[in-house]
């Protein structure tokens, strides 16, 4: 559409006479509502997209300023909960203070992992605030049991509230840099390099380097510095070669598809580096059971990436020892349709204990046929290599596999801390898995002492509501890796299964553990 | 009749009848956010109630808006036209939609429970009845971690995937990274397939049986913290971690 610039006044009429005329005449006027309607559709979800992406970019904004806020009162809050702790003198003052302090500790830890900070930067301050709260909770445990705080306890809460003085005093002035302006969380999130995000960042920075200078902090508790040292106890002497490994995991790995007398292809796949160091290899069965077709078990779908056809062994041989840590077979052939209908779950077999325990042992479950087959068939591949006097714990069926659950026994008594896990495939009794790791890190003979608290008087420990079903001697570890010889109570309350632990020593309650029958069979414990 | 409006209109007015109609219809769509009717009551719930509903239901909702100044007739509990507008009243008040139909929404903004509770009878007091723990699964740790398997290891092998379940156990056990595996997997930054959405997606059944292998305690990188791949651009830092072993595609450290 032309407007057409003609002389004034009386061209006008005729001007404003063409126009109109065009604008009532043609279905170009039609286009051009229509374009303009569309246009203005456009804007208005423009405009209110923007809005909405406003709303909730302020949204984020302000929870991440909250949890920064919440992270330096929290942090002053530890300091004075410190400074508390070196003053008071146990006893149950104390105790309040220190479970004030593990809780404030965790919920530091947590708002400090909701900035959009990189690990580096936060990494020290999330160990140091972790192992506050975790300190503090070891002290709740000694204040409860009318313990008195050690010289050794009592050093450490002086570094910590030094420390966490340092902290908050490092905290105030990131928080004076951000109300000195122009900071955005987001701003450090997309990773700009703005001033205001950078004086922030080099805030958080100068805190990180300062946590890097405390002493290491070794105490009774699962983040304790120690738990990063551990050396494997489990391990025989001598070192193999390459060669002696691949002979060693070719006569450990199980025999696939019910070939008997299989021999592998053996490679090489990696090198496990540390205190366990190992072998990584892959093994592939040569013979009937090679060339199976490619399955959806443990393979990657569409096998991608770097797997091939066929089933594979890969598996582990410690460097020092030679012995298989661990396997998993993948690529393995389905068999035909496992029968369906789980059972209830199964209780380990309890070795009897004679007149020593005093308390029946207990009833077995109504028995999961299929699972005790798959724990029968678990026992006889351990047997087989090598690895006899092991008692099934706990077993729990997940679809058409069972973890299996052994422990290592010495004079009778169970050893937790010793396990040994073997996955089988319910169906045929495939063995599709096996774990040694923690065999292999806590196995010893160990130095037991004779339990001074009876069956009898460890049961009169118990809580009068729950009815006994059975007990036996066991060792247990800690969240810290220590261990202590327990008298183990399978208890129930009104029908609801659980595991009390009563120390065979002192007869104090060490832990209780909630036993959860699977759906599926078996039972899980938390 | 089509044909014969069609024959009256000339070719502009059709095309402005379509773009009226094309408009209406884009509004129609945009305001059909409502929610639908409330459903029907099932047994364990209250029913719904709209105008000649009876019952102690009415009874009790005709308290309420009395209390709280809505409602001016007799608590008879007979749904009538002045509980119709004590409702309305209520709603509009509310921000609920304004039908004088009292469904889910609105027994909660009175402060009713919408279930009836009809289930268990609470225990008599002094009589120890206690129900067993029912509510405690795995399934949320495995589903989680299989989506986070599927998204960040979904081509690598069995082992590989295994590895970075592990990776994630790991990091919850450790004291530089959160303490519970919902805090780990989407802690600010760590996983790339979190930060955008990736992670999301729904996992296979290879995804799930790494992840379940993982949570019973499989780990092929002996406690590794951390996962990246060579190939890919990475911060230089993550290069002073200590390197456990490598599977497939990725190198696990310490």
């Amino acid at each position: 559409m032309s407007v057409t610039h003609e002389a004034e006044s009386g061209g006008e009429e005729r001007n404003r006479g063409r126009w109109y005329d065009r604008v009532r005449g043609g279905a170009t006027t039609i286009w051009f509502l229509l374009l303009g309607l569309a246009l203005v559709i456009s804007l208005a979800w423009g405009i209110s997209q923007y809005q909405a992406r406003q709303a909730q970019a302020i949204r984020l904004e302000m929870e991440r300023q909250r949890a920064f806020e919440q992270l330096v009162d929290r942090s002053e809050a530890i300091e004075i909960l410190l400074a508390k702790g070196l003053v008071t003198n146990s006893g149950c003052a104390g105790s309040l203070v220190f479970t004030d302090l593990w809780h404030q500790g965790l919920a530091a830890q947590e708002d400090l992992a909701d900035l959009p900070l990189s690990h580096v930067a936060i990494s020290n301050t999330s160990k140091f605030v972790t192992q506050v709260a975790d300190f503090a909770h070891y002290l709740v445990r000694k204040c409860s049991l009318g313990e008195e705080l050690t010289d050794a306890d009592w050093n450490h809460l002086a570094t910590l509230h030094q420390a966490a003085g340092e902290l908050s005093i490092q905290l105030h002035e990131v928080s004076r840099a951000i109300l000195a302006g122009g900071f955005r969380w987001s701003l450090i999130a997309s990773g700009q390099n703005v001033t205001s995000a950078q004086r922030v960042q080099d805030g958080f920075g100068d805190i990180a380097a300062h946590m890097q200078d405390l002493p290491t902090l070794i105490y009774d508790g699962p983040f304790s510095d120690h738990i990063d040292v551990v050396t494997p106890k489990g391990l025989a002497e001598g070192t193999v070669t390459l060669e002696q490994a691949i002979d060693i995991a070719k006569r450990f790995a199980p025999s696939l598809g019910g070939a008997t007398g299989q021999d592998y292809d053996a490679v090489q796949v990696g090198d496990v580096a540390g205190r366990l160091s190992a072998y990584a290899l892959a093994l592939r069965p040569l013979g009937p059971a090679a060339g199976a077709p490619t399955a959806q078990t443990g393979q990657a779908a569409g096998g991608g990436g770097q797997t091939t056809a066929g089933p594979e062994i890969r598996i582990d041989v410690s460097k020092t020892g030679g012995q298989v840590i661990w396997f998993l077979v993948q690529g393995l052939a389905e068999p035909s349709p496992a029968p369906a209908g789980p059972a209830a779950g199964t209780w380990g077999s309890l070795p009897a204990q004679g007149e020593e325990s005093g308390v029946p042992a207990p009833d077995a479950a109504q028995p999961d046929e299929e699972l005790r087959q798959a724990v029968e068939e678990a026992r006889r591949f351990l047997e087989s290599r090598g690895l006899r006097d092991f008692i099934a714990t706990y077993s729990a069926r997940e679809g058409d596999v069972a973890v299996c659950q052994f422990a290592a026994t010495q004079d009778g008594i169970v050893l937790y801390p010793d396990l040994i896990q073997v996955k089988v495939r319910v169906a045929d009794g495939q063995i599709l898995g096996y774990d040694g790791t923690d065999y292999l890190m806590s196995h010893t003979r160990r130095d037991l002492p004779k339990p001074a608290v009876s069956a009898a008087q460890a049961q009169a420990r118990l809580n009068p509501r729950v009815t006994v079903q059975g007990q036996r001697l066991v060792v247990i570890p800690t969240p810290a890796l220590t261990e202590i010889l327990c008298r183990e109570f399978h208890v129930s309350l009104n029908g609801d299964p659980f595991l009390v632990y009563i120390n065979a020593l002192t007869g104090e309650e060490e832990a209780i553990f909630k036993v959860i029958p699977s759906q599926e069979g078996g039972s899980l414990v938390f | 009749m089509l044909e014969t409006i069609r024959a009256r209109l000339s070719d502009e007015q059709r095309v402005i009848l379509a773009a009226a109609l094309v408009v209406l219809a884009v509004l129609a769509w945009y305001s059909a956010g409502r929610p639908p009717g409330e459903a029907d009551a099932s047994p364990a719930v209250r029913p719904t109630l709209y105008w000649g509903s009876r019952g102690d239901n009415v009874r009790l909702v005709q308290t309420k808006l009395q209390q709280w100044g809505y409602y001016k007739g007799r608590v008879d509990g007979i749904f009538g036209r002045l509980t119709y507008q004590a409702v309305r009243f209520f709603q509009g008040r509310n921000g609920l939609a304004v039908d004088g139909i009292v469904g889910r929404r609105t027994y909660e903004a009175l402060g009713i429970n919408y279930l009836t509770g009809a289930a268990a009878p609470s225990p008599a007091p002094g009589a120890a009845a206690t129900t067993a723990t029912r509510g405690v699964t795995r399934s949320n740790d495995e589903r989680l971690l299989s989506q986070l398997i599927r998204a960040e290891a979904e081509s690598e092998p069995y082992s590989g995937m295994v590895a970075v379940a592990a990776v994630c156990l790991n990091r919850v056990r450790s004291s530089r990274f959160p303490n519970t595996l919902a805090g780990v997997v989407y802690q600010p930054g760590a996983f790339e397939s979190v930060s955008n959405g990736r992670v999301n997606l729904a996992a296979r059944d290879v995804h799930v049986r790494a992840a379940r292998d993982a949570l019973n305690g499989w780990d092929p990188t002996y406690g590794s913290l951390f996962f990246w791949n060579p190939a890919k651009p990475v911060s230089p830092w993550i290069w002073t971690r200590t390197i456990k072993v490598r599977i497939g595609r990725h190198v696990f450290g310490i």
